[in-house]
Formats: C-alpha cells, sequence, structure tokens
C-alpha cells in the first residue's frame, strides 16, 4: 500500500513539474518579445524614435548626395587622365619616329646597289637620301642603319679602294636602300628625267628599284644624347 | 506519508495558477497594445524609416568602396601622366620641336661675288661662267651632311638677316628649283648661316679640316665661322605627321 501512494506522488509530482516548468518558458519568451515590440511601445516613445530615425535618415541622405557628387567627378577625372595619357603615348610614337627610335613598317620602295665596280660614293649616298626626304619619305635605312639625327657617313679612300662608313660601320654591297613613303610618288622622284637615277647611269651606277606594299625599317641601334644642346625655356617676363 | 504529500501538490498548483494569471494578464495587454498600434501609423512610418535607413547605409557603403577604387585608379594614372610627361618632353627636344640652346658656331657661307666680277671683267662673254660663282644647294647639302657626321647636335640654315631660320632635323632636306635653294621647302637666299651647337672648338677644327670646307675655300667663296658661347636654334615648324609608316603601338 505504502509502496503504491509513493509512486503514485512522484508521478503527480513529476507532471506538475513538467507543466510548471512549460509554462515559465512561455511567460519568459512572451516578455522578451513584448520588450521589444514597436507595437508594445508607448505612443509618446515611438514619436521620439521616429524624429531620432528621421534626422539619422537626413542625414545620410545629404552623405549619399555628398559620395554621389565627389564620384562622378572622380569618374570624369580619371576618363580624363585615361584620354590625356593615351594621347601622351601617341605623341612620343610620333615623336620617336621623327627620332628613329622607333621601329616602322608601310609601303615603300627598296633601292639595291649591286656592283661594286661601280663605287658609290658619300655624296652620292647624300642625294639619294635627301632625294627621298624631298619626296616624302617617312624612314629611311642603309644597309639596316636607320637615317637620323646622329647619323654619321663618311668616305675612305685607299689605294686599293673606296667606300662609305655609315655610323662607324663600313657599308658593303650589296648597298640596300629602303624608304617608306608613297611608294609610286619616291619611284618618280628618282626616275624623272634629269632625275638621280639619270646621273648615277652616266657614272655607271645602275641600281634596281622595288616597289613594296610593305617595308620593315628597324630603329637605331643606339640612342644618343646631347652634351651641349638643351631645350632652350625663355625667360618669364 | 498522505499529508506530506498533499502539501506538496497544493504548492505546486498554487505556483501554476499564479504563472497562469500572469500568462493570461500579458496575453490580454499584448492584445490590448496591438490593437491600440494598429490605430495608428507611426509603427508603421518607424518600420519604414528603419528600412529606409538601412538601405542608405547600404549606399553609402558601395559608393565609398567605388570612391576608394577610383582615387587608387587616379593615384596610379598621376604617376604614370609625370613619367609619361617627362619621355614626352625629351622625345620632343630630339625631335627638334623645341627651341633649343648652348654653345656653338655661326657658319657664314655667301657667294663669290667679288670673284664673279674679276672674272666677267677678265674673262670673255663666253668663258664667264656664273654658276661658278654661286653657292648651290649640292654646298649647302653636302656641308649640312658634314656637320652632323662631325658630332653637330643641332643645327639650322638661316638667312643672315635671321628672318628664315630651318630646322634641321631627321628629315632635314636642302634642294633648288632653278636658282632658287630650298630648305624644307622654304626659300631662302645668299649669305646663307648654319647655326650649330657643339663643341666650338673640335668642331671648328674639324670642319676646316674636311673635305667641304676646303672645297669651298678653294673655289673662294666667303665662309666664316665664329664661335659663339649661347646660340639659339627655332623648333622645327612643319609637318611632321607619318602617314604611312607604321608603328607597333599604332597596330595596337
Amino acid at each position: 500500500m505504502k509502496k503504491k501512494l509513493t509512486s503514485t506522488f512522484i508521478f503527480s509530482l513529476t507532471l506538475c513539474l513538467f507543466f510548471l516548468g512549460i509554462m515559465v518558458n512561455i511567460q519568459y519568451r512572451t516578455q522578451r518579445t513584448l520588450a521589444s515590440a514597436l507595437a508594445t511601445q508607448k505612443e509618446q516613445d515611438l514619436r521620439s524614435v521616429w524624429i531620432a530615425l528621421s534626422k539619422q535618415s537626413d542625414k545620410l541622405d545629404e552623405e549619399i548626395k555628398q559620395l554621389s557628387s565627389q564620384y562622378a567627378e572622380l569618374t570624369q577625372q580619371s576618363l580624363t587622365g585615361s584620354e590625356s595619357i593615351e594621347k601622351i603615348n601617341e605623341d612620343i610614337v610620333s615623336y620617336n619616329v621623327l627620332n628613329s627610335t622607333e621601329p616602322v613598317d608601310g609601303p615603300g620602295i627598296i633601292i639595291i646597289f649591286e656592283d661594286e665596280l661601280s663605287t658609290l660614293l658619300k655624296s652620292d649616298l647624300i642625294d639619294l637620301i635627301n632625294e627621298l626626304w624631298v619626296a616624302g619619305a617617312e624612314a629611311i635605312s642603309v644597309n639596316s642603319q636607320r637615317i637620323n639625327n646622329f647619323t654619321t657617313l663618311e668616305q675612305y679612300f685607299s689605294e686599293t679602294e673606296s667606300y662609305i662608313v655609315i655610323d662607324k660601320k663600313k657599308l658593303v654591297y650589296p648597298i640596300v636602300v629602303k624608304a617608306i613613303g608613297n611608294a609610286t610618288a619616291l619611284e618618280n622622284s628618282l626616275l624623272m628625267t634629269n632625275g638621280l637615277i639619270e646621273y648615277f647611269n652616266t657614272f655607271g651606277i645602275e641600281p634596281t628599284i622595288s616597289r613594296l606594299a610593305k617595308i620593315e625599317i628597324p630603329a637605331v641601334a643606339k640612342v644618343e644624347s646631347w652634351n651641349y644642346a638643351k631645350q632652350y625655356i625663355p625667360k618669364a617676363e | 506519508m498522505k499529508k506530506k504529500y498533499i502539501v506538496f501538490i497544493t504548492i505546486l498548483c498554487f505556483a501554476a495558477g499564479l504563472l497562469s494569471v500572469g500568462l493570461y494578464n500579458t496575453q490580454k495587454n499584448t492584445n490590448k497594445a496591438s490593437a491600440y498600434a494598429r490605430q495608428d501609423d507611426t509603427v508603421f512610418i518607424v518600420e519604414q524609416m528603419e528600412s529606409r535607413i538601412q538601405n542608405a547605409e547600404n549606399i553609402i557603403e558601395e559608393l565609398r568602396e567605388k570612391i576608394s577604387a577610383t582615387q587608387e585608379t587616379q593615384v596610379k594614372y598621376q604617376s604614370t601622366a609625370s613619367t609619361l610627361t617627362d619621355k614626352l618632353t625629351s622625345a620632343r627636344v630630339y625631335a627638334g620641336l623645341t627651341a633649343v640652346e648652348g654653345s656653338g658656331l655661326k657658319i657664314t657661307i655667301n657667294d663669290n661675288i667679288s670673284g664673279a666680277e674679276v672674272a666677267k671683267k677678265n674673262a670673255d662673254t663666253l668663258a664667264y661662267r656664273p654658276e661658278d660663282f654661286i653657292i648651290h644647294d649640292k654646298d649647302l647639302l653636302y656641308f649640312f651632311y658634314m656637320l652632323r657626321s662631325l658630332g653637330a647636335e643641332a643645327i639650322s640654315l638661316a638667312s643672315e638677316d635671321g628672318t628664315i631660320e630651318q630646322r634641321m632635323i631627321t628629315s632635314g632636306n636642302i634642294r633648288c628649283i632653278g636658282p632658287v635653294v630650298l630648305v624644307n621647302t622654304v626659300r631662302m637666299a645668299p649669305p646663307f648661316v648654319f647655326k650649330v651647337i657643339g663643341d666650338p672648338v673640335s668642331l671648328t677644327e674639324k670642319i676646316q679640316a674636311s673635305e667641304e670646307y676646303q672645297y669651298l675655300k678653294q673655289k673662294e667663296f666667303p665662309l666664316k665661322i665664329e664661335k659663339v658661347t649661347s646660340l639659339t636654334i627655332a623648333p622645327y615648324k612643319a609637318n611632321i605627321l607619318s602617314t604611312y609608316a607604321n608603328t607597333n603601338s599604332k597596330k595596337n
């Protein structure tokens, strides 16, 4: 009898405690939710929150405006910067073509002097180079030596031979002169009546001239620099 | 034992009752508050405001990231631009597109006028060859290439009064059409003045030893070399654009 009573007691106690635990838990959760819910706040508190949030929102809008403006300005500057850099690079390349420090290719003519017996003189080579510049050549090379501001041309005579030295290198036959430009204009300037080729022919110098759609001319082998000349910058008044 | 059991159960039931009342009251208050809130838009506005602020903060974060990235790119551009500007200036100077100054020489070459007059008086009309007494384009052309070969750093060909000056760049050319000398296609008349920048002493010695100088002296052309401590040479001003020559950079 006593044993039965104890079992009933323990069972009832467990059941009661179980329900009690559930109720405590529900109460705790409800209280937590209520504490943070806007709907449970007082109207006055809600209005204060509203005002504070409005002020914050206005500040953020102002900041967005400023940042958008700054971003637009920076984007424009970057665009201008990249365009300027592109233009500067193009100009450098153009100047380097003039300085012969940039390899080039394009249409033009090739003049070949094969006959070693009919000696080409330095003055003949100067006449040829000059005639090609006059006819609009944009780049000239002589046996792969690009002509530029520093090109040196010398004539050497010995008992057995005479030869031209270009940029300190002996010019050996066949002498190949390449010129990039309007091929027709370049060729015509040399072949015209009383022109340079006619003049060469009177001395037995008979070069061959070929027009080509693409000729490659290398850059100068060595980039030289000045010791005496410097850029003239007028003094500010 | 039975009495003890009843007391326990009673206490527990009392606690459960208290909690039940508390729950009931809480639920009642909640319903009341919700009902009140539903009548007012304030909650809705506050919620909208909170959402708007959240969006604004996201936009600001995104803008700041974009600005930072753009600024980093700009710093790179500025650094590149500075280096490129130096390269550009150097390329322009060496191409002959800016005026240059330095020590050098002024070399004046003129027609042999007095020689021509004497020859004209002494020789008969058929023997007199006026072309022997004038400076030809070839004389100037070979003289110019001689100066370049001797290490002249900058060269121009000018009229004596200085009103015409042509910078001799890589493609510098001299020719004649009839009696007129054209320097880079610009008409020029004697006396011609070569303005040269380089070592005045060394250049003078080498020029005087050159074949071109000896030839002009032998033909008795007036030729004067002046050493100048500071000389300014004008830039090349004509067209430099390439129409036919392509570079790798252009192709890209």
